[in-house]
């Protein structure tokens, strides 16, 4: 791959949040090769140096893109989380899928005293937007929630926090997040 | 050792590195545009070189968002590529929403001199009154259109003057407009033109000149 075909993919990568590649293909340079679940997608996540990455901006105290609702948002991934990894000790990529239903529970579970109808207005809207930056794929409509590949992503300093977050969450009703 | 930026930051000292790397991060992931007293680097005419030599690399560039504050954007010539091959094209509805926004915010704003030619961050809103009015999507249509807009940073809710002790809310452009390049903002300002006043003189120098109908381009 030449320099401009890898920048192309660079921008392709940043473009569409989730750079798919031939299950063949092998990553553009700077990027790491991604794997689904098999037989699934495989992506290509864009590698920065430490000092390169959004991290950095938190440091310089400039502001940080964050979702619409960012409190709800954080919340609904949390759940999607729990029912799609189920033990800490695993890894958590590529986890399992969820269902829908279970991740409305849990949510449920997280804001004790809302209704159904509640949790589902706060919860779809929330999925569409976290699978819109490929925190989670959900597509509307459809039963069952996967994590995404920004989450296949994170380094072990940040599973560390997040297995921390698993134990504190509720245990999921119902099927426990099996598809 | 990254295969990408190493060749780009081999020859810096460690201190000059963090600095330029830190600049790399501020201006690609910053939701505003970053001064030169936040990032250095930036201050650096050589270590501002080595910024965008980073991004060049990686399909971007720097992009001068006012004195002495920065952002980046794509390059061109990857954004006509990208687009070439319908990479992250917004839907057509999408589409539709925001130039909606774009003609009451930007274009009318304009065309009574109260925002700068070259400007396409504005204070003015698009009434949402106005968008359920003007657009020729449904309302279920035209809110999810808002809601992946605003997920992509194009549009931003806002509020504009009160009228009978009642606040009208509405849409700005959102933060993505500053990472336009100088050709991007350009080529938008023709399209505007094109859309808002299709039957202008204005609008038939600009199809003249760049030798495009309304479909094309």
């Amino acid at each position: 791959m030449n320099g401009e075909d890898t920048a192309a993919a660079w921008a392709r990568a940043r473009a569409t949040g989730d750079l798919r590649l031939a299950p063949t293909d092998a990553a553009p340079p700077g990027m790491r090769r991604l794997v689904g679940p098999d037989p699934g997608p495989v992506w290509a996540l864009p590698e920065l140096p430490e000092g390169a990455s959004p991290r950095t901006v938190t440091d310089l105290g400039l502001p940080l893109s964050t979702l619409e609702r960012p409190t709800e948002s954080a919340q609904v991934l949390a759940c999607a989380l729990r029912c799609c990894w189920p033990s800490p000790q695993e890894p958590i990529w590529p986890g399992r899928p969820a269902r829908l239903d279970d991740v409305i529970s849990m949510y449920l579970q997280v804001n004790r005293g809302k209704t159904a109808d509640y949790a589902r207005r706060a919860v779809l809207p929330a999925l569409r937007r976290l699978d819109w930056t490929a925190w989670l794929q959900y597509r509307s409509g459809a039963e069952l929630v996967r994590l995404g590949p920004q989450v296949g992503a994170w380094n072990d300093f940040d599973l560390n926090t997040l297995r921390d977050l698993w134990r504190m969450m509720p245990v999921p009703e119902g099927s426990g997040g099996h598809a | 050792m990254h295969e990408v930026f190493e060749p780009i930051l081999h020859a810096l000292n460690e201190r000059d590195r963090a600095r330029v790397e830190a600049a790399f991060a501020a201006v690609e992931y910053s939701t505003e545009p970053v001064s030169e007293a936040q990032a250095p680097a930036l201050q650096d005419a050589i270590l501002r070189r080595s910024v965008a030599d980073m991004l060049h690399a990686v399909g971007r560039e720097l992009v001068a968002a006012g004195p002495y504050t920065w952002t980046s954007g794509y390059r061109d010539d990857i954004a006509a590529r990208l687009a070439a091959t319908g990479t992250a094209v917004l839907a057509e509805s999408d589409r539709a929403v925001l130039t909606l926004v774009l003609v009451y915010s930007v274009a009318m704003a304009r065309a009574e001199g109260k925002l700068d030619a070259d400007t396409w961050m504005s204070p003015f809103i698009a009434p949402m009154e106005d968008l359920q009015r003007r657009t020729q999507v449904s309302k279920t249509a035209l809110r999810e259109s808002l809601e992946r807009l605003r997920a992509a940073g194009l549009v931003r809710l806002a509020s504009g003057p009160t009228y009978n002790g009642v606040k009208a809310t509405g849409y700005i452009p959102g933060p993505q407009f500053h990472r336009l390049t100088k050709a991007a903002r350009t080529r938008l300002q023709n399209r505007l033109i094109l859309a808002a006043a299709p039957d202008s003189p204005l609008a038939a120098a600009i199809r003249a000149r760049r030798g495009y109908t309304q479909e094309q381009d």
